[in-house]
């Protein structure tokens, strides 16, 4: 031994003899046959404290006695050099795992009187050890080391869990139910190069569920270049896998969704570029998706209440009717609902749902039309009808004159002129309301206050009505809107209904008549009401006010009052109706829908 | 034999003076009545061998009356012929009116005349009536 010394210069030599013993970073102890500790380095004593005197087991376990497989005590015997892993306390009574190499010291006739224990704490390792054992067992994650054979040397839980026990078996039939290896097989890859792998993998659980997951292999050296074995760390990727197929899923729902909803739908971003332009939306403007798609001013296809929506960065607006105007120019009718796209405080672009009203508006014209050209014919039938009863006081006027002639009658005979007179004036007449009635009628309406009109009504008759012992009363809607109508025309209907209301409290035996005229808002309607007290009508009068030139009040009236009032509620898109009790009174109702009145023009 | 009586009922003055003179001419004799209240009362003071019945009349229609002369034992032999400007084929269903609500379905009047009123056929009419 000395001889490797001699070349050293005498410092270090010095160093080695005199204090290597005290320095080395290891626990040296000196143990006699009778496992009595004889000296300890500086190392030693700083773990496990001061064992002069002490046992060996004393020192290293707390025990009261030697171990039972003593390492050192076999060394005595055989005069081996033993390594051996070791759990002892130190000298704080913590758990310390320590290396312990045990070597023979002889004497000078062979015999080995001490042992010397060199050991050196490996407890750090060992938790390290511990905790990568929990990683490994522990990480979500299916972890596998694999050898070239690609057979599964070590698996952890998640694995185990996932797939079954793995050990011994190739990881294709582990993770795939395969019996031979994957084409394009990551772990054959890192085998051949040394790199590392990642691949998307659908494998089968030991439950049968198809399972979607990410590995990733990276060669396991254990030490220098050389490795033998593989580890592959995969994420299960089945959840997000799912959730993906479900996006697409759902992203091809609404995309179909949108190509074929009947709304047009128009979206643009902040800048004004159009990102969705659906088939309803390229019919109502006459241009194709892929010419205005991705490219700006996609604002142009908003109405201008919902641009302005944006530029005031508001929320949602619903419009009843808006226009647009098409490739040609062409303004186009629209219901209209839009959105104001937010991304927190940020107003991020704008979508809009755009009805096409072309073919409402088409049918509601012409169900007016009908509606019109069936009470113009309707009309013509009972002009004639209307005209008999004159014809008759025409035809009397003539009998009656002829009669006065025959007997040299002068009185007989101006009776007749005067039916004649009569006659031929209330045929004037007739023909003159007739020719306003027939007349084609487009109402010119502005927006009014529907009380204002009603009140008018009122003031017109309040005294008419007073002198003749009938209380008119007036009963405003509280909550009517403004609404675009003919003041003129309404104020004509409503007169007619006062007034032939006053006409039935006439002739009606009850002496303390009333009148109402009511306004109100009912079912999305404008209504006015107006209730009499008075005679009432019986079945036969009923069925006939509106259809026949009918008329109760004699020479007075020329039986249009209530056609007239029909057909300009008819041209307001509204209808009329009467309820009446012979005896009790009559109400007449006029229903305007607020859907079907004139529009702004 | 003495003269027939006629009531002529009627809101319309024309009407009425028109028939009046009609029948008078031809030697019945005309009573008026211009509502069905008064018609009403003329009747039974009167007991006249045929009405002349207008329908649409303001107050209580002719059809009413019809109905309280055919359920009135004094009255219900009394011919009746209705004289309306409505059309009894297009405007009031015979049936309709016959029918009181108590399911009873009365006779049909004697005759219809719609106006405008021909002389000829009036007293065709009331001739086959009443002779």
């Amino acid at each position: 031994v000395k001889e490797n010394f001699k070349h050293l210069p005498v410092e270090v030599r010095n160093w080695i003899g005199r204090q290597l013993f005290e320095k080395v970073p290891n626990n040296i102890v000196v143990i006699d046959r009778d496992f009595k500790v004889l000296t300890a380095n500086e190392n030693f004593k700083q773990v496990f404290g001061d064992p002069q005197g002490k046992y060996c087991y004393e020192v290293y376990k707390n025990e009261k006695k030697a171990c039972e497989h003593c390492m050192a005590a076999r060394t005595f015997e055989d005069g081996k050099v033993r390594t051996n892993d070791e759990v002892g306390f130190d000298r704080k009574g913590r758990p310390a795992h320590y290396v312990v190499h045990i070597a023979p010291v002889f004497d000078e006739i062979g015999k080995i009187v001490y042992v010397i224990e060199m050991s050196y704490d490996v407890t750090q390792n060992k938790s390290l050890q511990r905790e990568y054992n929990i990683l490994f067992e522990r990480v979500p994650c299916f972890v596998s080391v694999i050898n070239r054979d690609l057979k599964i040397v070590k698996s952890n839980e998640l694995l185990r869990n996932t797939f079954g026990e793995a050990l011994g078996e190739h990881c294709y039939e582990v993770y795939k139910n395969r019996t031979e290896q994957c084409p394009d097989c990551p772990a054959a890859k890192t085998f051949a190069d040394g790199k590392s792998y990642s691949a998307e993998q659908v494998g089968v659980s030991k439950s049968g569920e198809l399972t979607h997951y990410v590995v990733s292999t990276t060669p396991l050296s254990r030490s220098g270049r050389d490795f033998s074995h593989v580890i592959e760390m995969s994420a299960d990727v089945t959840d997000a896998h799912r959730l993906s197929e479900e996006l697409v899923r759902e992203g091809y729902f609404r995309g179909v969704l949108i190509e074929n909803m009947l709304d047009a739908l128009v979206a643009v971003d902040i800048s004004g570029t159009v990102n969705t332009f659906n088939k309803a939306a390229e019919f109502l403007f006459n241009v194709k998706a892929e010419d205005v798609l991705g490219k700006s001013k996609g604002r142009r296809f908003f109405p201008q209440e919902f641009q302005e929506a944006i530029e005031n960065k508001g929320s949602s607006v619903s419009i009843a009717e808006s226009i647009v105007k098409n490739a040609e120019g062409q303004t186009i009718p629209v219901r209209v609902t839009g959105s104001v796209l937010w991304d927190k405080d940020q107003v991020i672009g704008g979508a809009v749902f755009l009805q096409d009203l072309r073919e409402i508006k088409q049918l509601e014209k012409e169900k007016l039309e009908n509606e019109r050209l069936a009470a113009v014919g309707q009309t013509v039938a009972q002009l004639a009808h209307g005209i008999k009863n004159i014809l008759t006081g025409l035809q009397g006027g003539m009998y009656v004159i002829k009669s006065g002639m025959r007997s040299g009658s002068q009185e007989k005979t101006d009776k007749g002129w005067n039916m004649l007179e009569r006659n031929v004036e209330r045929i004037t007449e007739l023909v003159k309301g007739f020719l306003s009635f027939s007349k084609g009628y487009v109402p010119k309406a502005r927006l009014v206050d529907p009380n204002d009109i009603a009140e008018e009504v009122y003031s017109l008759f309040k005294n008419a009505a007073n002198e003749q012992g009938i209380l008119l009363r007036y009963e405003p809607g509280p909550d009517v809107a403004h609404v675009y109508i003919d003041p003129e025309e309404v104020h004509t209907c409503l007169a007619n209904l006062v007034s032939n209301a006053i006409d039935a409290c006439q002739t009606s035996e009850n002496k303390s008549c009333e009148v109402v005229l009511r306004v109100l808002e009912k079912d999305a309607m404008l209504v006015f009401e107006v209730a009499d007290t008075g005679c009432g009508m019986d079945y036969q009068i009923k069925g006939k006010v509106f259809t026949t030139f009918f008329t109760t009040k004699g020479l007075g009236g020329t039986g249009l009052g209530l056609m007239v009032t029909r057909k300009i509620v008819q041209e307001h898109g509204g209808r009329i109706t009467a309820d009446s009790t012979p005896g009790k009174g009559s109400v007449f109702r006029i229903e305007f829908p607020h859907s079907r009145l004139p529009r702004p023009t | 034999m003495p003269a027939k009586k006629i009531v002529i009922v009627d809101d319309e003055p024309d009407v009425v003076m028109f028939l009046q003179a009609a029948l008078e001419d031809n030697g019945y004799i005309a009573l008026t009545a211009s509502g069905a209240v008064e018609a009403l009362e003329l009747i039974r003071q009167a007991k006249p061998d045929l009405i002349c019945l207008d329908v649409l009349m303001p107050k209580e229609s002719g059809i009413s009356l019809f109905k309280k002369l055919r359920t009135d034992s004094d009255l219900k032999e009394i011919p009746v012929i209705i004289n309306s400007g409505l059309s009894f084929s297009k405007d009031i269903e015979p049936k309709e009116f016959l029918k009181l609500e108590n399911g009873i379905i009365l006779d049909e009047p004697e005759g219809y005349i719609e106006k405008p009123v021909n002389v000829d056929r009036l007293l065709y009419i009331v001739r086959k009536v009443i002779g």
